[in-house]
């Protein structure tokens, strides 16, 4: 078979800001072909842990002689040292105030408005005041720690206080010593950074989102925006699906079955609103969602024992998705139209037993039927902008008069979105796309605007979905999952193709799961396609 | 990237509200070059009872937006409140609002940088 000119995926991830590492192989060498990506905020996915988290990369060290390796680059107050690879601090007092007592500092590490992630290694040789960490006079530790070591990593946005940038170190109670060691301080870079999830899947898959709001000012703290109802919310209870443990425990404490967790005052703007909360099974057998979008109410129970990955038949018709460790995510939407109020609310244990359930990661959003990935917020509603990503000026990697399409694709909850497209210009009036619309391959070709070829097949789309497309004048074929689907033998095609568009224009803003993607300059064999598109 | 917070009357955001997007001949809208995205909060509740209704719906229509440039048609909408105290952000953005915020109120308590010991002292 030949080689794909341009490739995506297949297993092989990798992405920094602004871009996805697209490739093409020539002989045994391997060639980047980076596709451009952009998403203006940052984003959650899974990551190949199995974890939710927010897609970052990080930046070159920002420290200089972080493992004290020489007696320099680090101001020393008060009496501090540095010697036998350790950085020792001998305490001057608060470190807030003044930078008299910043015992070891280094200038100039933070900027304004970035975030960073700050690692290092500290423990108390003599006295038993607090140990102290800061940027200038803003504190990431205040506390007493062992005569041990112990490894601190913690996430800071500089942009919530204002600093002029400096690493310090110090404690609270003058003389007292510590030594710290492997500092590190990198910037995170969380926007447009491309979403590889590997929920489910270990080779991962690009994940393409509309822009979507987490209506919930408090996602997993202060009650979830609900009045408590003789139920109770602990937390901190139990690892959730972000490997931290601030999974909550909801538990029922009074005795009547009506005990509940409830939002009557959710906006009623008209639209339709997805809801999403990640649920443990501990001990309640019964767990209900209520829901009111003004014009009626419907309710639905389960058993946490017993969920699986899945829809649930019933009022709500609760999606299930299995994240791992116990953990579900369980969603469903309604629709709003001209409500006079909006409300949700959740029981932890209708059966009357003050039993409960874990939870984490409450999600109410608008303008879709299916929830997205997990938006956190701590106390405003927050928005993740949509996923762009194509490849242009890339004419020589296209085959111009013929060629192969390729893609494995999820089918999302979208019922419309883009599986695969070639155009000159980024530009619908030269393009050829493949598209989904419900249980159709809608198939466009446009020369120059006129429309070639705009037909739909029906198909049967799998979870999971291997597409390949063949193009030339006159003859274009369409396989899906193993099968010859669709033959189209009259039609032009339009010159100057420069761009692999993963959304067409029309097309931006919808749910996509990419896997894999490749572009050959050939028209492969029929038996070539059915093997590359059979699962 | 500039976030900025607006309102408007509901017929202000009417007559507006087109003038931020393109339209194919299919009626396909795309925000204008200027605008990166634009999120319609909507009337923000001011205050909710016991039971969590809301008490108090703001009457003016709150819209954030993300520019990638100053957008001259919209400052008279501009609103600024405190940056410990917003409805909403954009992921990861936090920082962009105070940085409008410090550009338009430099001498706000949230905008100063402590220059000496004794500006921090209690």
């Amino acid at each position: 078979m030949a080689e794909a000119t341009i490739q995506l995926g297949g297993g092989n991830w990798a992405g920094k800001s602004d871009n996805i590492l697209g490739y093409y192989k020539e002989g045994e060498r391997f060639y980047k072909q980076d596709f451009t990506f952009s998403r203006s905020t940052s984003g959650t996915r899974v990551n190949s842990s199995g974890l939710i988290e927010t897609a970052n990369v990080l930046s070159s060290e920002l420290v200089t002689n972080g493992g004290f390796d020489t007696d320099s680059d680090w101001n020393k107050l008060n009496g501090s040292t540095i010697s036998g690879g350790f950085g020792t601090v001998i305490a001057g007092g608060n470190v807030e105030a003044g930078s008299s007592n910043w015992s070891l500092n280094q200038n100039t590490v933070f900027s304004a408005n970035k975030k960073y992630k700050v690692n290092f290694r500290a423990r108390q040789t003599s006295g038993s005041g607090k140990f102290q960490a800061s940027r200038d006079y803003y504190f990431f530790i205040d506390e007493v720690i062992t005569s041990s070591f112990v490894d601190y990593s913690f996430i800071v946005d500089s942009g919530s206080l204002n600093f002029t940038g400096n690493l310090v170190f110090g404690g609270r109670t003058s003389g007292d010593e510590f030594e710290v060691d492997n500092v590190s301080v990198k910037e995170v870079i969380q926007n447009n950074i491309p979403r590889v999830s590997y929920l489910n899947n270990s080779n991962g898959s690009l994940i393409l989102e509309p822009q979507r709001t987490n209506l919930i000012t408090n996602s997993n703290s202060n009650s979830l925006n609900f009045t408590l109802d003789n139920v109770s919310m602990t937390y901190n209870s139990i690892m959730s699906p972000d490997g931290e443990t601030n999974g909550i425990l909801f538990e029922q404490t009074g005795s009547a079955n009506s005990n509940s967790a409830y939002n009557y005052g959710l906006t009623t703007t008209d639209g339709t609103y997805s809801y999403s909360l990640f649920i443990k099974a501990k001990d309640s057998t019964q767990f209900r969602f209520y829901s009111s979008n003004g014009a009626s109410t419907l309710v639905q129970d389960f058993n946490p024992l017993e969920m699986t990955e899945g829809i649930l038949s019933g009022n709500l018709n609760l999606k299930f998705e299995d994240y791992g460790n116990g953990w579900f995510r369980v969603s469903f939407t309604r629709t709003l139209s001209s409500a006079a109020f909006h409300r949700l609310q959740i029981y932890p244990d209708r059966n009357n037993t003050q039993k409960g359930v874990y939870i984490f990661g409450l999600q109410v959003e608008s303008g879709g039927n299916y929830a997205t990935s997990y938006i956190p917020t701590s106390g405003s509603s927050v928005t993740r902008n949509a996923d762009v990503c194509s490849i242009t000026d890339v004419a020589d990697r296209i085959g111009q008069t013929k060629g192969t399409l390729y893609s494995k694709f999820d089918l999302t909850e979208d019922s419309a979105f883009t599986i695969i497209e070639i155009n000159l210009g980024n530009s619908t009036n030269n393009r050829i796309l493949a598209y989904r619309n419900a249980s159709y391959i809608v198939f466009v070709v446009q020369v120059g605007g006129a429309i070639e070829i705009n037909n739909s097949t029906l198909v049967t789309f799998l979870d999971t979905n291997k597409i390949a497309v063949t193009y030339q004048t006159d003859d274009f074929k369409i396989y899906l999952n193993g099968s010859l689907v669709k033959t189209y033998t009259s039609g032009s095609i339009p010159s100057g193709f420069d761009t692999i568009d993963l959304q067409d224009n029309y097309l931006q803003g919808r749910k996509q799961s990419i896997k894999d993607l490749k572009v050959y300059k050939e028209i492969l064999t029929n038996s070539e396609l059915t093997a590359l598109t059979t699962l | 990237m500039i976030f900025k917070k607006y309102e408007f009357t509901d017929e202000q955001w009417e007559t507006i509200r087109p003038t931020l997007y393109s339209k194919d001949e299919e009626g396909n809208e795309t925000l204008i070059p200027a605008i990166n995205a634009v999120v319609e909060i909507g009337n923000i509740c001011k205050a909710f009872d016991e039971e969590g209704e809301c008490t108090n719906l703001s009457t003016m229509y709150s819209v954030d937006m993300l520019l990638n440039e100053d957008v001259e048609s919209l400052e008279d909408y501009e609103v600024y409140p405190d940056p410990d105290n917003v409805a909403h952000y954009f992921s990861g953005d936090q920082s962009l609002y105070l940085k409008a915020y410090c550009i338009k109120y430099p001498e706000s308590e949230y905008c100063v940088i402590p220059e000496s010991d004794e500006d921090l002292a209690e």
